[in-house]
């Protein structure tokens, strides 16, 4: 339904003028999230300041019927944070530590807090918020709860789900809740923990508890260097079947290391299949029989090469070229695709075997990241959409891959989501009965179907598919 | 097939032999308009017959297991395999998983580090109000597709639905812990002990050295119990000239010990913000039953009835204290709405009431 004039009145009216926007250059801004291969501009572009503004305008929109989306930075990968026509509600502005209680760890944040940001004010007391997206320091709090965010530093400390304590959500309705709250000691149904990874489908969150835990006393950071990719994937699993849990275990391939290097110069071998970014949350006794164990391990399965930061400027330099992976293939591809699936951790090897092989059957070039420890790939699909059929193919070999891990035992998504991206392919991972289970209870909880629709779910003919791979009109400024 | 059975006779439980047998079960509930499995319901069930575990491999660090299988027996089975779930519970880890997450019984000595239940149920296979098997999850150690309904139903009495199949997530079984056993004959210098821990005031930074910890005792002996890393020279430095220990137990452990077990169900349990445990502690020096406190996730569990100047201190800094298993009371909690939305959860989920009410109507 269009939007009409009394709607964007009445939004001015909740939020003031200037903080309404209908212009099309700035809605064309909006048009996708990280996924760009998906677009759908919104009509109307809201930015509430506060609960009582988003229950506001969440009760307008359904008083319109007009359907709404919650958006936090926009770097989600799965096409969650758009819209075709309707409302965008933009927290960004909504930005405030409200509480910070360090003898207690938990903070109380607003949705539009950057993830960073937060690390950032806590880290002088001692304290983190745990889960670090390699997006952390654009990403909010609000889409990390959605997306049930994780990170390389969530193998040991575990995903945003085990890190919130307590939301404020103005439901779909427009009714604001409150679910859990500052304590630790949680047991019993979480309606909040629930809502965790629920994509935005259910609620708008506008207040988060998050739990902070203390920062490592100190830190070993290795880096391991094979030849052969099987050889770093087999060595993950020899790491933690030999009872060492790092709290980080990345994977990056040859393609990736490349292009960082060609990015940054951080010192990846540029040589190597493959290379192992291993952290452990301790630099004591334990942790150098640790280091020296895992060393043994990765020498045993192929290491040609094996090393230690010495200093924390090294460290940091060797995250740097992990979290810029993704910022670094422009280097070497006018675009790429970023697939999420995950693997039990035993297939790993088959997985990075089948997405090369997949990637060769579509013709495509595949850059691979991993969240190693937690079966998790990323392989970055690279492509030119300059040809025809550069986009289609991406999606196909994605798409592949993404059976390849079900086939496996796996799971369709590990922290991007399913959005708009995986929806049909759901069908694929559940039974029409676990389809329909969840559906009666997003039915049940947002019955208008306005809020964040045709994402989650599979939907058919239901909903109007969003412009596949649309170009954005000549002279857009982005 | 079972269909030929009766219901059995009142206060016995029905007994499924399989997720199938326990569908039909619901199957013939819905036929027969009566009421089965939640806390309230005609016909209760005995889940220990639905042990089935899946095929596991170590490597993958998850255990997909009926929920007959009992806690104890779940982490013995992976134990064998150099892994380990972070759960654990005072009461004894001999009930069913069924029981341990129905109720969710995992507040424990672990849960500052590694939270309850909730963090490490992966997915669920449940029987839905119309006999279905209903999956959500998945079988690896990190998912984000599809609504996870299990903080929904773990805790909530078998009442949205009769789970039968869980999958959790493990990690290696650590190695190299001790347990640590400092003994006193009031808690205030133990409770000292622990806050040098967590904020040690050569650089006022919070850590965190315990991997379990626990506060436990009653007149006269209090215990400060916990399992670390830390080697025994920094245990020694944590204590150092505390007044009022009375004695101190370091022993190396094989894997993990489980939290030692009460000799009674507690009461109340009480949830506290852990910077409030203050001075009220100390009004608990001549308390004649025990008493159990996590001061790291802010617990205490009151067993034995009476009042108690530490559940009144909780009360009084906006904590809440409320009788064991009886989550719902949450309800009465100015601020927490999610009682208000189990009821319509389980109106979605179970609106003829298949499985009994989710609570009393109060
Ligand atoms: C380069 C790059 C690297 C990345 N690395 C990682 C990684 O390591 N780990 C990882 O997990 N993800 C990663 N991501 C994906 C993305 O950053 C995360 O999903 C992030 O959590 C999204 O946050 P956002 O604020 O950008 O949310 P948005 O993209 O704005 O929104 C994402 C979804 O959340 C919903 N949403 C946002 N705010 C709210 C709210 N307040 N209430 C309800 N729903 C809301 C939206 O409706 C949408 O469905 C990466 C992305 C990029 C571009």
């Amino acid at each position: 339904m269009p939007l009409n004039d009394s709607l964007t009145r009445r939004f001015r009216k909740i939020v003031g003028r200037p903080n309404v926007d209908t212009g099309t250059a700035e809605l064309l801004t909006f048009a996708s999230d990280g996924l760009t291969l998906h677009q759908a501009a919104p009509e109307c572009v809201v930015y509430p300041q506060s609960t009582g503004e988003v229950a506001a305008i969440v009760k307008a929109c359904n008083r319109a019927g007009v359907p709404f989306v919650a958006r936090g930075a926009g770097t989600g990968l799965s096409g969650g944070a758009i819209i075709d026509g309707g409302v965008i509600i933009q927290l960004s502005r909504m930005n405030q530590i409200i509480y910070l209680s360090a003898d207690n760890r938990f903070a109380i944040v607003q949705p539009g807090v950057v993830n960073s940001y937060l690390s950032l004010q806590t880290r002088p007391y001692g304290l983190e918020f745990a889960p670090d997206p390699s997006s952390q320091a654009a990403c909010t709090i609000g889409g990390n709860v959605a997306e049930n965010a994780g990170g390389p530093h969530t193998l040991k400390q575990g995903v945003t789900l085990n890190h919130v304590l307590g939301q404020t959500v103005v439901m779909a309705d427009g009714q604001v809740a409150t679910f859990g709250g500052p304590y630790l000691a949680q047991t019993g149904p979480s309606f909040s923990s629930f809502l965790v990874g629920s994509e935005g489908t259910l609620g708008i969150t506008t207040e988060v508890t998050v739990r902070l835990v203390p920062v490592a006393a100190g830190i070993t950071t290795m880096l391991a260097t094979f030849a052969d990719p099987a050889g770093a994937t087999d060595s993950v699993t020899a790491i933690l079947a030999a009872r060492i849990l790092p709290s980080a275990l990345e994977f990056i391939d040859q393609l990736c290391i490349q292009a960082v290097e060609a990015h940054l110069k951080v010192g990846f071998p540029t040589d190597a299949g493959a290379i192992l970014l291993i952290e452990l949350d301790t630099d004591d006794e334990r942790s150098k029989g640790q280091a020296e164990t895992i060393e043994a391990l990765c020498r045993e399965h192929g290491a040609i090469d094996f090393t230690l930061a010495q200093s924390e400027e090294e460290r940091q330099k060797l995250w740097l070229g992990r979290k810029h992976v993704a910022g670094a293939m422009g280097k070497i591809s006018p675009a790429y695709y970023t697939n999420d699936g995950v693997v039990p951790r035993s297939r790993l090897t088959d997985i990075l075997q089948a997405v090369y092989r997949i990637a060769g059957i579509h013709k495509l070039k595949v850059a691979n990241i991993a969240h190693a420890g937690d079966g998790n790939i990323h392989p970055l699909i690279l492509f030119d959409p300059d040809t025809p059929d550069g986009a289609d193919r991406a999606l196909a070999c994605s798409e592949d891959i993404l059976a390849a891990c079900l086939e496996m035992g796996g799971s369709l998504s590990g922290e991007h989501g399913i959005g708009l991206e995986k929806r049909e392919m759901m069908a694929r991972m559940y039974s029409g009965a676990d389809l329909a289970h969840m559906r009666r209870l997003r039915n049940g909880l947002s019955p208008l179907g306005l809020l964040n629709p045709c994402k989650l779910l599979p939907e058919g003919a239901r909903c109007g598919e969003v412009k596949n791979g649309a170009t954005l009109p000549e002279g857009t400024w982005l | 097939m079972t269909m030929a059975r009766t219901w059995p006779h009142a206060g016995q439980p029905v007994i499924p032999d399989s997720s199938g047998d326990l569908a039909a079960w619901v199957q013939r509930a819905r036929e027969q308009k009566v009421s089965i499995g939640g806390p309230l319901a005609e016909h209760s069930i005995d889940f220990s017959a639905l042990r089935q575990t899946s095929p596991f491999n170590p490597a993958d660090m998850v255990l997909t297991t009926g929920v007959g299988q009992t806690l104890d027996q779940v982490k013995a089975h992976v134990a064998a395999e150099g892994l380990w779930l972070p759960l654990d519970t005072p009461m004894g880890g001999f009930m069913p998983l069924a029981d341990y997450l129905g109720n969710d019984l995992s507040l424990s000595w672990l849960s500052h580090r590694y939270g309850t239940a909730r963090d490490w149920v992966m997915g669920m296979t449940a029987i839905d109000d119309s006999g279905s098997p209903v999956t959500w999850g998945a079988k690896v150690v990190k998912n984000v597709a599809g609504y996870l309904l299990s903080p929904l139903y773990i805790g909530s009495r078998h009442a949205l639905g009769l789970m039968v199949e869980v999958s959790l997530r493990l990690i290696p079984l650590p190695t190299g812990l001790c347990r640590v056993n400092i003994a006193a004959s009031t808690p205030e210098p133990l409770l000292n002990i622990w806050r040098g821990t967590v904020r040690p005031r050569s650089s006022g930074l919070q850590t965190d050295p315990w991997e379990a910890i626990r506060l436990k005792g009653q007149a006269g002996e209090w215990q400060l119990e916990g399992l670390t890393y830390a080697p025994r020279g920094e245990i020694d430095g944590w204590i150092g000239l505390t007044e009022g220990v009375r004695g101190v137990e370091v022993t190396p452990c094989e894997g993990v010990p489980n939290e030692p077990v009460t000799t009674s169900q507690p009461v109340r349990i009480g949830r506290f913000l852990p910077a409030n445990l203050g001075q009220a502690i100390a009004l608990e020096t001549g308390r004649e039953k025990e008493l159990i406190i996590y001061p790291a996730t802010g617990a205490a569990l009151f067993f034995g009835a009476g009042a108690s100047p530490l559940a009144a201190s909780i009360e009084a800094s906006g904590g809440q204290v409320v009788e064991a298993g009886d989550w719902q009371r949450k309800s009465s909690v100015p601020g927490d709405d999610t009682a208000l939305y189990m009821q319509k959860v389980k109106s979605i989920l179970d609106p003829d009431s298949i499985f009994g009410p989710l609570w009393e109507a109060s």
